[in-house]
């Protein structure tokens, strides 16, 4: 008796073009890099700042301020993937601004500053690490959740109340990621804390940036194709993106004494939220092209001036 | 492959070994899931009863749900199992797989790949 067993049809829930409206150009979806594959992305975010003081008109400037990113990824499993991204910028001065640091003989207080040209300098190493711990898969719908932390080490002068962990902070930095699709439509909601760690300067400086609470909401859209034939298609994917933190107050020290910060605006409290559209295209259905453009919505933000502009390229590297 | 209606269809090359964990464990970690996974078998009068065991290659094949038939030509034989197929769909299916006739044939120095599989009408 002869028995010969020939082919396999697999029905998969997802096929590979259809989760293109979750690659969001400014957060991360609920799903991961495929195991074992190595993903690179190069990506700038730029803007023009005047000279900021809240007390002057801007008399200098304006200057081109530009931060430059080397993403690299890798999946670790189906469900665990782990980022190391580099950053070079000239966002800050090679030391803490002087005028945070007077002293009138009776107390240690900080002035308001007017920021000029920096030079570009490395900032440091961001790790991240998303683990998927819940999935609902279905034909071309699914919901998932997925946990991340992130370690970021970086020796910059940031001098802002407004923490980052792309560039500006080291800290630590944790949240849950929760994202819905539903065919060409995706939403995704991030909520997450940052603890940024103190920065110190051997004259006896100290910066610690507020501790602060990050959330966005991510909504995308497959444009095109509206039917695919082949993996060659290229894809259009439209997205609107909420992103919001909400942070302490800086604290300062000069040798181990506080520093009065009252009437400082960067170095309050804040909760600030900015709106990002973007477009994507993904080319043979690997390489991937973000652009988006930042405006301000709620709050001041001191660590930038809107518009900011974003742009980035992204290619996935399969092994075997 | 299909990319509308996310079919894939695949043909193995004859006298390689075939693992179907391994083909469905790919497409799990490459971050999606199998809603379904159908295997066409070419028998010539194979006659099977519910909780038959069929041995083939380095794999055992555990029908589950079938009435007694005579299977001939290409048939097409549906996996079960959680990497084979929803969730829900695997809940239904979970409580019949319990006593396999295929346990006796599974376990031991020569262990075979055990796959749970029905026939859908």
């Amino acid at each position: 008796m002869k028995h010969a067993f020939f082919i396999c049809f697999l029905l998969l829930s997802i096929a590979v073009p259809t989760l293109g409206q979750e690659l969001f150009p400014n957060s991360e979806s609920a799903s991961n890099v495929p195991k074992g594959v190595i993903g690179v992305r190069l990506s700038t975010e730029d803007y023009n700042i005047l000279n900021f003081s809240p007390f002057s008109t801007p008399t200098i400037g304006p200057y081109f301020r530009s931060m430059d990113c080397l993403k690299l990824m890798y999946g670790l499993g189906a469900k665990w993937s782990v980022y190391a991204t580099s950053t070079v910028s000239n966002h800050h001065d090679s030391k803490l601004p002087a005028g945070y640091f007077s002293d009138d003989g009776k107390v240690y207080h900080s002035h308001n500053i007017l920021k000029g040209a920096y030079p570009f300098l490395f900032e440091g190493v961001n790790i991240y690490s998303k683990y998927r711990f819940l999935t609902f898969d279905d034909n071309e719908s699914h919901i998932r959740m997925a946990m991340y932390n992130e370690l970021s080490l970086n020796h910059v002068a940031h001098d802002e109340a407004e923490p980052s962990l792309i560039g500006d902070n080291s800290g630590f930095g944790s949240g849950i990621i929760i994202t819905k699709l539903k065919n060409k439509f995706a939403a995704s909601l991030t909520t997450g804390f940052i603890i940024p760690f103190k920065y110190s300067e051997s004259q006896g400086h100290e910066f610690t940036s507020g501790n602060a609470f990050n959330y966005s909401l991510s909504l995308g859209y497959k444009a095109f194709p509206f039917t695919y034939k082949n993996y060659e298609q290229t894809n259009l994917n439209v997205y609107v993106e909420l992103m919001g933190v909400d942070y302490g107050k800086a604290t300062l020290g000069w040798n181990g004494k506080n520093v009065n910060i009252t009437g400082v605006y960067a170095l309050q409290a804040g909760n600030v939220i900015d709106i990002r559209p973007g477009l994507q295209l993904i080319i043979k259905s690997n390489l991937r092209l973000d652009f988006s453009t930042a405006y301000s919505l709620i709050g001041t933000s001191y660590t930038k001036i809107f518009p900011v502009y974003y742009l980035g390229i992204q290619r996935y590297f399969y092994l075997k | 492959m299909d990319l509308n209606k996310h079919i894939a269809e695949v043909n193995f090359k004859s006298g390689k070994e075939i693992v179907l964990e391994m083909l469905a464990q790919k497409v799990i970690d490459a971050g999606f899931s199998v809603r379904s996974m159908d295997v066409l078998f070419d028998f010539n009068n194979l006659s099977i009863i519910n909780n038959y065991c069929y041995e083939f290659d380095k794999s055992l094949f555990n029908f589950i749900g079938v009435k007694e038939q005579t299977l001939k030509n290409s048939v097409s034989i549906h996996l079960i199992g959680q990497n084979y197929m929803s969730k829900s769909e695997f809940k239904k299916w979970k409580k019949l797989i319990t006593n396999p006739a295929c346990n006796a044939f599974a376990n031991g120095p020569f262990s075979k790949k055990l796959y749970f599989v029905t026939i859908q009408e």
